[in-house]
């Protein structure tokens, strides 16, 4: 296989998009082929890369023959492909339900031109070895994330979409801010080679530096004071966008912080100290995500809207899984990606079915869901099924999470042992609306029985997209073992940044 | 085996879930056989120490989580006793959810808070107990409110104040876990009675976090409020086992970790603050639970609902049990445990007969029932058993343990505590009688006219429970046996005891003699009232109306029922010290809800105001960072 490949995952996407939107006949006719087919391929090939690189280890790919330091260069490793994998997974599922929709069907092609190019640049940002090529495929992102959100004409999403807009171009200008800094004291934008001068630079700078990219993310990392636009974008969305806002945008937004913290910054060995500004940063990061976790598990609490009560939790969970990462310790990096592996599979999967169960109601607020389990009994088991394994019953990949999560922080009496009761208030929080909206699908409604005539058929895609899922779900729940190897994996790469900047810039000098 | 066991329960709880609900009793009946397999396996393994079983689940980082079971003295009687009971409980069930709505969802949760029971009583290792405690606080959640509106605020206190107090244990056990590598209890339990010796401050941690969730479970004072609210709403044949066996798990779990640690410092008390021979920590443990017992019995007293009523008269038994447990005397300890068993079997049998008055009559205000003594004997004399002996009255079992605490109170010097006992036990009496008055003596209101006894499925159980009551306190050699291997485990001085003859520091008492002088005594007064005078069957309202006819005077039955507010003056005396913990908890929900709206409209904000907050935050951030 040419290493060089790999490339394909960013180029035919891209591609596609453009060949989608064209207003030719044929293409009118075949765009879901081609939609579907481009999904397909990307989720095949990055298998494929994959295989090939439990074998060889790292992949890296060199554009236009410029070694990296120089020119472009995307980095396959362990850790970013098999992110790759799980949200193509998830993208695919979206995109299902998108395609057999029927009220979309207007401007269908329009639309999936537009996911074909957040296709394109989520699996850029995930690949790349190139800090500029990062911020390029961020504002791609970010736009169409933002036109993807006021695609339903209501007066919610047009007011999130614009909110959103005004947050992330306010944190690409940050980010922009922080590269031409970078390249103005280093005089190179490869992440490997920031990586190896980063501890070389002064305290100032390295403060600077952190400040800038963090601000730049931390929107789309659903942090406190700079996730104002999720309460409108996520309850105006369409049901697809919800899946791909709660499983994709904000984890490949994880990603890149782990790539920053871990692999630029070499987080866990920081050292940012000067006589006049003694900067404890791991305090400040985690009061910053204490508040964070608290403030996003009460709106979620006291919220009504279905849809908001979601995404509050999923903002809630993102801040708990950076709380985990700011131990810098090889256990909170664990309860991280276990974290993200049950949120990256049961969030677009509460979405999914609470939308369903929520269906012919007027407002999807708590009491829509009553009687639920005897109106749309597939989805509501769905409903509970991906909501114990969200809020961690026990033996599922978020209680294994939680329990590191707790070992992190509880095993050793110090300063920082005092934020696990943020930790158990937020499990508490979590598991009191979860379990109601539970118990409210079993409350029996009087009033249902007039209206009975309302036609109650269950939408194959739904179902299919459910039940691959759920399946997910349950192998995990199985067979725990699976992603036993892959943290290890997983934590050794992270934890290990010189091999990193080794496997990268050996290459260049040949 | 156990391993098997579990799974097999598991297997078998989801096909219960695919029964039609037309043949729902074959639902009830799978669950019965499944607790009479537990049962079974439970005896035939016996309490032999050496039984070991391994599954391997994962091991991440290092962390081997695998799931251990051990067979202990200890979690041998606690698993013998529950599920005894439990199988008890599952026959009343099965005509009782004949006609239930969602039992289908109640049998499914009550199967797993089975498995969950003999998994937590047979855990070796920390991560499967916390694991099985996870479980059975979910599960209970499903089975107190399957979908009823009226049990849903009721299964909130309980569910919220489990759940804190399972994760306060976690962090505890982590602590441990860092200090021995492993999750073994034996192992750790050791660990942290050293760690009181190295490093104090995190071994006061862990003993708090671990504390808290023993209060929570049992109901310990300030936590007293959610068994009454809980109990009262859950299911009538659940109710039983939330009273009799559910609140019993925090229990198990201190004396897993707590009586070894207070024995090795009550032996080597260096560096340690003794009160009374015993450390201040045990001894402040054990006021609590005597300050428990007397604030339960008062709110026992003024409760009306029969489920209430039973429900705080478990929370002050579950006071008795952990005032007698840390008084760590040999006999205290042995007589907590029994207490506890004996508390178990006689609070089934209340509950069980509260069901079948309720199943009859769908009543639970007491002042509303009356005269179901001749409708429902069965019921009734269940009923009088349970509360004698609930009330310690000889020669029934609760009498039995109840001696053994004052034993053990007494000979370790504890004047004080017992007053308190001696306190809420006479008030239980006052309680306990009301019940008995208000729902089977006195007057049978009309509309009850027609109330039959319950189904004879549902009657074997009562039997089998009285049958348990008087045969343990005749003979409680047999428990006390099993009592002793506990002891021995443990390192205690056993009881002594001799055929039914058990010999304190203090006196002894032979139970066969107190059972024969109590039934002689009977049998007098029965002869005497065989040979008295002729007698004639007068109804109470021919008294009083002093011969004339009722109904000119417009009384009916129910009017002469003296039930509603029994104990009114005596309740009135109280009426300044009066405090509502209830709603000390209801505030802070208040509260909560209130810091979370206004985020909640903060954050639907308008726009100009999101970016202000962005820019404004990004730069409070630097500025903190600057101020730190």
């Amino acid at each position: 296989m040419n290493y060089n490949t790999t490339v394909l995952l960013i180029i035919i996407p891209i591609l596609s998009s453009f060949l989608v939107y064209m207003p030719v006949g044929l293409i009118k006719k075949s765009f879901k082929i081609i939609f579907l087919a481009t999904i397909l391929f990307n989720l095949l090939f990055s298998l494929k890369i994959f295989s090939v690189v439990l074998k060889y280890g790292n992949l890296i790919t060199i554009i236009g023959n410029y070694h990296p330091p120089f020119g472009i260069n995307l980095v396959s490793s362990f850790f970013s492909i098999l992110f790759l994998i799980a949200l193509y997974i998830v993208f695919l599922i979206s995109a299902i339900i998108f395609i057999f929709k029927n009220d979309t069907k207007n401007n269908q092609q329009k639309i999936s031109s537009v996911l074909l190019l957040y296709l394109a640049s989520f699996s850029e940002i995930i690949l790349t070895g190139d800090l500029f090529n990062l911020f390029v495929f961020f504002e791609i992102f970010s736009i169409s994330n933002i036109i993807i959100i006021s695609l339903k004409n209501e007066k919610f999403s047009l007011k999130g979409s614009i909110k959103y807009l005004l947050i992330s171009s306010i944190g690409s200008a940050l980010l922009l801010f922080a590269i031409g800094y970078i390249y103005a004291i280093l005089g190179t934008l490869n992440l490997a080679e920031i990586a190896l001068n980063f501890e070389k630079i002064s305290f100032f700078s390295k403060c600077f530096i952190i400040f800038f990219l963090m601000g730049s993310i931390l929107s789309e990392l659903e942090v406190f004071p700079f996730n104002l636009w999720i309460s409108d974008s996520y309850a105006g969305a369409k049901n697809f966008v919800n899946i791909l806002l709660s499983g994709i945008s904000c984890v490949v937004s994880l990603y890149i912080f782990i790539r920053m913290f871990f692999t630029i910054f070499n987080y866990p060995s920081i050292s940012l100290y000067s006589y006049n500004f003694p900067l404890d940063i791991k305090l400040l990061l985690l009061t910053f995500f204490s508040l964070s976790i608290i403030v996003n598990q009460l709106v979620a609490l006291t919220s009504k809207n279905i849809k908001r009560i979601l995404a509050f939790s999923s903002a809630a969970t993102i801040s708990t899984i950076l709380f985990a990462l700011t131990s810098g310790t090889k256990s909170g990096f664990s309860s991280a990606i276990l974290l993200i592996i049950s949120t990256i599979i049961s969030k677009p999967l509460l979405f999914l079915s609470s939308h369903q169960i929520t269906k012919g109601k007027m407002e999807k607020n708590l009491d829509s869901f009553k009687n639920g389990i005897n109106r749309k009994r597939y989805f509501s088991i769905l409903f509970i099924v991906s909501a114990i394994f969200f809020t961690g019953f026990p033996l599922t990949p978020a209680f294994f999470g939680k329990l590191m999560l707790f070992y992190t922080y509880a095993s050793k009496l110090n300063y920082y042992t005092y934020f696990i009761i943020v930790i158990i208030f937020s499990i508490t929080v979590e598991f009191f609306y979860y379990f109601r909206m539970i118990h409210k699908l079993f409350i029996k409604d009087e009033t249902e029985r007039e209206n009975k005539n309302i036609k109650n058929n269950l939408s194959i895609s739904y179902f299919v997209s459910g039940l691959t899922m759920i399946s997910i779900l349950i192998i995990f729940f199985i067979f725990p073992n699976i992603y036993e190897k892959v943290i290890t994996k997983m934590s050794e790469e992270i934890f290990n940044q010189k091999e990193y900047i080794q496997t990268i810039l050996k290459l260049g000098e040949k | 085996m156990i391993i098997g066991l579990l799974f097999y329960g598991i297997i078998l709880s989801f096909l219960a879930l695919f029964v039609r609900k037309k043949y729902n009793f074959l639902r009830w009946i799978i669950f019965s056989f499944y607790i009479f397999l537990t049962l079974f396996l439970t005896i035939t393994i016996g309490k032999d120490s050496t039984y070991f079983e391994t599954f391997n689940l994962i091991s991440i980082l290092n962390f081997d989580l695998s799931l251990n079971f051990r067979i202990t003295p200890l979690g041998w009687l606690f698993t013998l006793f529950t599920t005894l009971l439990l199988f008890l409980t599952s026959i009343f069930s099965i005509v009782k959810n004949k006609n239930e709505d969602a039992e289908r969802l109640i049998n499914f949760f009550w199967f797993i808070l089975i498995i969950s029971n003999t998994g937590l009583f047979l855990a070796d290792d920390l991560f499967t107990l916390f694991i099985f405690w996870e479980l059975i606080g979910i599960s209970s959640y499903f089975v107190i409110s399957p979908g009823w509106v009226s049990s849903f605020r009721a299964v909130n206190y309980y569910f919220i104040f489990s759940i804190i107090c399972s994760f306060f244990m976690f962090s505890g056990i982590m602590i441990l876990y860092e200090g021995t590598g492993t999750f073994s209890i034996q192992k750790n339990v050791l660990y942290f009675i050293s760690l009181f010796e190295n490093s104090p401050l995190n071994a006061i941690f862990v003993a708090i976090s671990l504390i808290i969730g023993f209060f929570v479970k049992s109901a310990l004072f300030p936590f007293h409020i959610w068994p009454a609210q809980a109990h009262a709403k859950a299911p009538d044949d659940f109710s039983s086992v939330l009273s009799g066996i559910i609140i019993k798990y925090g229990l198990y779990r201190t004396i897993l970790f707590f009586i070894p640690l207070f024995l090795f410092i009550k032996e080597y008390p260096v560096n340690h603050i003794m009160v009374n021979n015993i450390p201040l920590f045990s001894h402040i443990l054990a006021w609590s639970g005597a300050i428990t017992s007397i604030i339960a019995t008062f709110l026992a007293i003024e409760s009306n609902d029969m489920k209430k009523l039973a429900a705080y008269s478990t929370v002050a038994n579950m006071g008795y049990i952990t005032t007698a447990l840390f008084s760590l005397s040999s006999f205290g300890i042995a007589g907590a445990i029994f207490h506890t068993i004996n508390h178990a079997i006689f609070k089934t049998a209340i509950f069980l007969s509260i069901a079948a008055v309720k199943y009859r009559t769908h009543e639970t205000q007491m002042h509303k029932l009356g005269g179901m003594a001749y409708k429902m004997p069965v019921t009734f004399l269940t009923f009088l058993l349970a509360i004698i002996s609930a009330a310690g009255i000889p020669p029934l079992n609760g009498y039995v343990s109840k001696w053994m605490i004052y034993q053990g109170l007494l000979s370790s010097k504890f004047p004080f505590l017992t007053l308190a006992i001696f306190l809420s036990s006479t008030g239980a009496f006052m309680y306990l009688f009301r019940a008995l008055h208000s729902i089977f003596l006195g007057q049978l209101p009309e509309k009850f006219d027609n109330v039959k006894e319950v189904p004879f499925l549902m009657q074997i159980p009562m039997y089998i429970l009285m049958f348990l009551m008087v045969s343990i306190g005749i003979f409680p050699q047999f428990v006390i046996n099993l009592i002793n291997s506990v002891l021995t485990s443990y390192n205690i001085s056993n009881i002594n005891i001799k055929n039914s003859m058990i010999f304190s520091p203090l006196s002894g008492i032979d139970s066969v003699k107190v059972f024969l002088a109590f039934t002689g005594s009977f049998i007098l007064a029965f002869i005497l009232y065989l040979i008295g005078k002729p007698r004639k069957h007068v109804q109470p309202l021919d008294t009083y109306t002093a011969g004339q006819d009722p109904a000119d005077f417009n009384l009916t039955r129910e009017l002469y029922h003296f039930a509603y507010k029994f104990y009114g003056p005596f309740e009135h005396m109280f009426d300044s010290f009066r405090t509502d913990t209830k709603e000390f908890y209801d505030s802070i929900e208040r509260k909560i809800n209130e810091i979370g709206g206004y985020f909640r409209d903060f954050q639907s904000g308008s726009i100009r105001g999101t970016i202000y907050t962005f820019m404004l935050s990004f730069v409070l951030i630097i500025i903190y960072w600057w101020l730190l």
